[in-house]
């Protein structure tokens, strides 16, 4: 013990600059949030509360936390308040990642996230250690077969590399809806705390360029809106271009004999090596602009849950579908099936339903306030073409022991399953489902997302059944073999 | 296929009573407030009231209808389980793909002698498959065999 107790180590002593810096940052959350008449004293008091507490259990924090790194096992030995050891066997070791973000790399810093098969949260993290000993813990843990330096040489040829000139195209194409609610919210949020003011900004903008001062009167409230959401959606692009291009920079991956090695980012550089028996399924996706140029997205669904990842892991930011046919099999085996079988027709009545519901529910509670609601009618249609739409690009195929299934109009999804990594199966089927004699079938693979996971919506009753028993009946074959 | 222990639907009752009270407070604030002030917008005592009325029928219907369309199997190779009154779900979980299993039993289940069997896969959406309101003796029993199952077919 006394011998053990000799190799402890702490963190780098750099870490507190990590703290201040992050501390620096809550600070300047919490004054430039704070409503205005309380700026002075409010976030003050917090402030100086926040250092008092936060100071002591930072730095008792720091010495509290030891670990030692051998080839059997990493110990960590930490908490303040809750005394933790933690080993983790080498043997149960899945990835080790190094994370290094903008002030890591400007400190000689890096982050070590210890990976294991069971769940998300038993992983150790070592936040932060010198780049050296993030790379000698990780030698040791030996999970890269190879060392890879992380800031030196770039392997001769990675079997795919995102170049500039694909990076920025690959940006270009982002744009997401979700993006654009973040901003409308963060826009009120800053027009409310007083920062901007969105329709002076907007009037000006009218006056100077189309309008005379004169003629203040021509434009309306609508067209105010409408000039809004325009530059949203204008500035929500850009984020999406520069989100992608810093996340995506320079990135490449690289089968070696047992493990995937990748390394990307440009201000937070991600490096990680990942055993391929991990690589539980592949979601492609793509949207419709995308695909009309043939470019799709291939991310690996793994174990453990890299954060920010959510569980998924990109294989090919953007590729061309020769591309991913040729790089993906190699990775885990599939082959693209020749035919998909649409889901019944059925579930347009059903989703029709449901989305005229969403849109009449709204239209009367507003027509109690406000008659011309009424109007709100004429979206009716809206739902039918949808539903329809939807059931357009909805069908799945069972093809050389992967489960495919396409989903979704705009943000497209394919998913390739391999029927030996899946864990459970489920058939759900709600109360209208049963009277149109529909169900969805359900796959439930390791480390799946609880919102974005294979399923199947409004099979018929029957074809599901048949298609559960033929999937657990492959599911079974392969077990046996696996076990002989 | 096999059915649950009874004895859950009343442990299912005493859950759902006790789940509905947590309104009460706030239910019976909202009516106190609106006794004593002027306001004369809602009966006396309408939300409790509503509240007591939801909660019986909900604690009456809900219990004895779950209990009745739940039915499990242990099988060779798999466990298998069908419920659900809105939601009717099946699900088939590989007994080689139970990662641990746990047999829970809260307070209310133990004055009835009836007890969960937890079942852990890597998966995240069914990943704990419980199979509510069995004989405590039962669910050891399953527990074991699927234990010994596990041993086996695990290298």
């Amino acid at each position: 013990m006394q011998e053990a107790s000799a190799e402890f180590r702490r963190l780098h002593p750099l870490t507190f600059v990590h703290y201040v810096f992050l501390a620096i940052i809550g600070f300047v959350i919490a004054w430039t949030t704070s409503p205005e008449s309380g700026i002075q004293r409010g976030s003050l008091i917090f402030s100086v509360i926040y250092v008092v507490i936060m100071g002591p259990i930072s730095i008792a924090k720091y010495l509290r936390f030891r670990y030692y790194v051998t080839s059997e096992e990493l110990v960590m030995h930490y908490g303040v308040f809750k005394r933790i050891r933690r080993n983790i066997p080498s043997d149960r070791v899945q990835n080790v990642a190094i994370e290094r973000n903008f002030l890591s790399r400007i400190l000689g810093t890096a982050v070590v996230k210890i990976e294991t098969a069971g769940t998300a949260q038993a992983e150790g993290v070592l936040s932060y250690v010198g780049v050296h000993e993030a790379n000698r813990i990780r030698d040791l843990l030996r999970t890269a077969e190879i060392t890879y330096a992380p800031d030196e040489s770039i392997p001769a040829s990675p079997d795919f590399r995102m170049r500039l000139p694909r990076l920025l195209l690959s940006s270009v194409y982002q744009f997401s809806f979700g993006l654009f609610a973040i901003l409308v919210g963060v826009l009120q949020q800053l027009e409310a705390i007083g920062l901007i003011n969105i329709e002076a900004t907007l009037r000006d903008i009218f006056e100077r360029n189309f309008f005379g001062p004169a003629n203040s009167e021509q434009y309306s409230l609508v067209m105010l809106t409408i000039a809004f959401i325009l530059i949203t959606l204008i500035l929500s692009w850009i984020l999406g271009f520069a989100q992608n291009f810093i996340r995506y920079y320079n990135f490449y991956i690289e089968l070696g004999p047992e493990k995937i090695h990748r390394k990307f980012g440009l201000i937070t550089v991600r490096e990680g090596t990942l055993p391929y028996k991990r690589v539980q399924s592949f979601l492609i996706r793509s949207n419709p602009l995308m695909r009309l140029h043939d470019w799709y997205r291939m991310e690996m669904q793994t174990l453990g849950l890299e954060s920010g990842e959510r569980g998924f892991q990109p294989a090919m930011p953007f590729a061309k579908w020769a591309e991913i046919l040729a790089l993906g099999p190699k990775i885990r085996h599939f082959t693209a099936p020749e035919a998909y079988t649409r889901v019944s027709r059925r579930t347009i009545r059903r989703r029709c339903l449901r989305y005229a519901l969403l849109i009449l529910a709204p239209v009367a509670a507003l027509y109690l306030w406000w008659p011309y609601a009424v109007w709100g009618l004429t979206l009716l249609p809206i739902s039918w073409g949808i539903a329809w739409l939807q059931y357009l690009c909805h069908s799945w195929s069972f093809h050389d022991g992967n489960l495919f299934i396409r989903r979704r109009i705009f943000s497209q999804q394919l998913w390739v399953v391999p029927i030996e990594r899946l864990q459970a199966f489920e058939i759900n089927a709600t109360f209208f489902q049963r009277r149109l004699d529909l169900c969805t079938l359900r796959v439930d693979t390791a480390g799946a997302g609880v919102l974005r996971h294979p399923k199947i919506v409004d099979m018929r009753r029957d074809d599901a059944e048949k298609l559960f028993a033929e999937l657990y009946d492959v599911f079974q074959g392969t077990a046996s073999k696996s076990n002989k | 296929m096999e059915v649950l222990d009874p004895a859950v639907k009343s442990v299912w009752t005493i859950k759902s009573i006790l789940r509905w009270c947590i309104l009460l407070p706030v239910c019976a604030t909202v009516d106190v407030t609106f006794f004593f002030s002027d306001n004369t917008t809602f009966l006396p005592g309408l939300w409790t009231g509503l509240l007591i009325i939801t909660c019986s029928v909900w604690t009456l219907i809900v219990p004895k209808l779950r209990y009745r369309f739940w039915r499990y199997e242990l099988r060779e190779e798999d466990l298998f389980a069908i419920r659900g009154i809105w939601n009717r779900v099946q699900t088939i979980v590989p007994l080689r793909r139970i990662q641990h299993l746990d047999v829970a039993q809260d307070l209310i289940e133990g004055n009835y002698d009836v007890a969960r069997l937890v079942v852990h896969t890597a998966g995240t959406r069914s990943t704990d498959v419980v199979i509510p309101g069995l004989p405590y003796e039962e669910a050891v029993r399953l527990r074991d065999t699927v234990r010994d199952f596990v041993a086996e077919h695990m290298d």
